[in-house]
């Protein structure tokens, strides 16, 4: 299997950093993004079980750390 | 669950630390409780057991979470047959864990403990969530280390040999409009001590066995790229639960000192049917190479030697469905927000290089994986 280019992969990650300054969602226009369906693994059981068998069967692991994308409403 | 599966999980649980704040923006989570049922079936291998979460806020910015989890295990999976006998297993896990809220900055600390009649883990991870740029952008910050002790039961001259895992992780999301997520996440892992399995051995060349031999230090990365984006049937704005449906795909590339790389790609797609109903759908794509040490027969004056499955080079594949039920403005004894959901999952392995030594074919596994949830606020 080919690896990968690290570099390519930190300039992906440079560019949508840099996105965040571009993006002007308001508070009051977040309620889609607020829904259940557009937040990534919102059931934690589920998501800790699917984890814990991929764990099991695969030699890989690791990256579904990240957080973010809930309503910002309080 | 294979010995060597059951060290790779009990080693992997400050993964699952993660996800615990996964789901979470700069918000301290409300009052909740989670009871789960578990269930995997394949491969001459079953797991089961209940879990549960329950949240409780304090003082408006600070909340506790504790958990516990059971798996009961039956294997006679191909390496426990063909090297061991069946055996039965239980093991357990506690979280605890406090978050605080600070200047739009959400710092949580967690513990986790397992334990097993061979293996013990304990985790410390911190993590840090922060909102920027009016909320569009939220910075995920997560490290942890576990303490684990390696045994061999039946075997006390074996002893405990350490085995220790240190992971840093961080991630971004950004809302890009308002229909709109990305997320980008970075983590390495890096492991030392005891990393192999004290059970296994490896097929040598020429007839005979020889026991699994692994390096005592591994470090890998992982690159994630994950989206989301809601749509409605009539692409109007209106906000009728019933008409949202939303499509997410996640990406993930994985490389690590041992030779292994893998790719996965997963599409889930979810839509509400009515206003109680959320139905989704998802396929997962799996392919990973080999480790430099593994091999389905070795030479027996190599060093290091792995006969794990999970090591070799293989593609798998998940399909699954959910159904979620959510009683709008349903209340109980002064509990609230319940929802039921239940899932499944078949999944599909087909190995390259690893033979099933009953029939000197290639091994091919298939599995169910179930899970079932309440959950209420209170």
């Amino acid at each position: 299997m080919r690896r990968v280019p690290i570099g390519l992969l930190w300039v992906m990650l440079i560019v949508l950093v840099s996105a965040g300054g571009c993006a002007a969602v308001k508070p009051w226009e977040r309620e889609y993004l607020a829904d259940k369906i557009m937040q990534f693994d919102p059931d934690t059981l589920r998501a800790e079980w699917h984890l814990h068998v991929q764990d099991v069967l695969e030699g890989d692991r690791g990256g579904f750390n990240g957080s973010g994308g809930g309503c910002g409403c309080r | 669950m294979n010995r060597t599966a059951r060290v790779r999980v009990a080693g992997c649980i400050a993964l699952l630390a993660g996800v615990c704040g996964a789901v979470e923006a700069v918000e301290p989570p409300q009052d909740e409780t989670l009871v789960g049922y578990n269930l995997y079936s394949g491969g001459g291998l079953t797991v089961q057991g209940p879990a549960l979460i329950v949240k409780k806020e304090l003082l408006n910015r600070m909340s506790v979470t504790a958990g516990a989890r059971v798996d009961l295990v039956s294997s006679a999976s191909v390496d426990v047959v063909t090297q061991a006998s069946p055996y039965k297993e239980r093991r357990t896990e506690y979280n605890l864990g406090g978050t605080v809220l600070y200047d739009e900055v959400l710092t949580g600390v967690d513990y986790i403990q397992s334990r097993e009649s061979d293996y013990t883990s304990d985790t410390v991870s911190v993590r840090m969530t922060h909102d920027l740029f009016d909320r569009n952008t939220t910075v995920n910050l997560h490290v942890s280390h576990s303490w684990d002790k390696v045994g061999k039961n039946n075997d006390p001259s074996f002893g405990w040999k350490d085995f220790n895992r240190t992971i840093y992780a961080g991630g971004l999301t950004q809302s890009l409009t308002q229909r709109w997520l990305v997320q980008v996440n970075y983590e390495a892992t890096a492991d030392s001590g005891f990393i192999n399995n004290p059970y296994r051995s490896v097929y040598t060349i020429g007839g005979g066995t020889a026991p699994e031999h692994y390096p005592d230090a591994r470090t890998g990365q992982a690159w994630v790229l994950r989206t989301g984006y809601g749509f409605a049937p009539d692409s109007t704005d209106e906000l009728s639960p019933g008409q949202r449906s939303s499509i997410q795909f996640d990406y993930r590339y994985y490389q690590d000192t041992f030779d292994i790389q893998s790719h996965a790609a997963r599409v889930l797609f979810q839509h509400y049917v009515g206003t109680n109903w959320l139905f989704g759908t998802s396929y997962r794509y799996h392919r990973q190479s080999a480790a430099s040490f593994y091999g389905d027969r070795l030479p027996a004056t190599q060093l290091y030697k792995a006969r794990d499955k999970e090591l070799s080079q293989y593609s798998d594949h998940w399909i699954g469905a959910s159904l979620q039920y959510k009683p709008i403005g349903f209340t109980w004894a002064g509990l609230s927000n319940f929802y039921v959901e239940l899932s499944y999952d078949f999944l599909m392995y087909d190995y390259d290089n690893f033979t099933d030594p009953r029939t000197g074919e290639l091994y091919s596994l298939r599995a169910h994986v179930l899970h079932t949830s309440l959950g209420f606020n209170y």
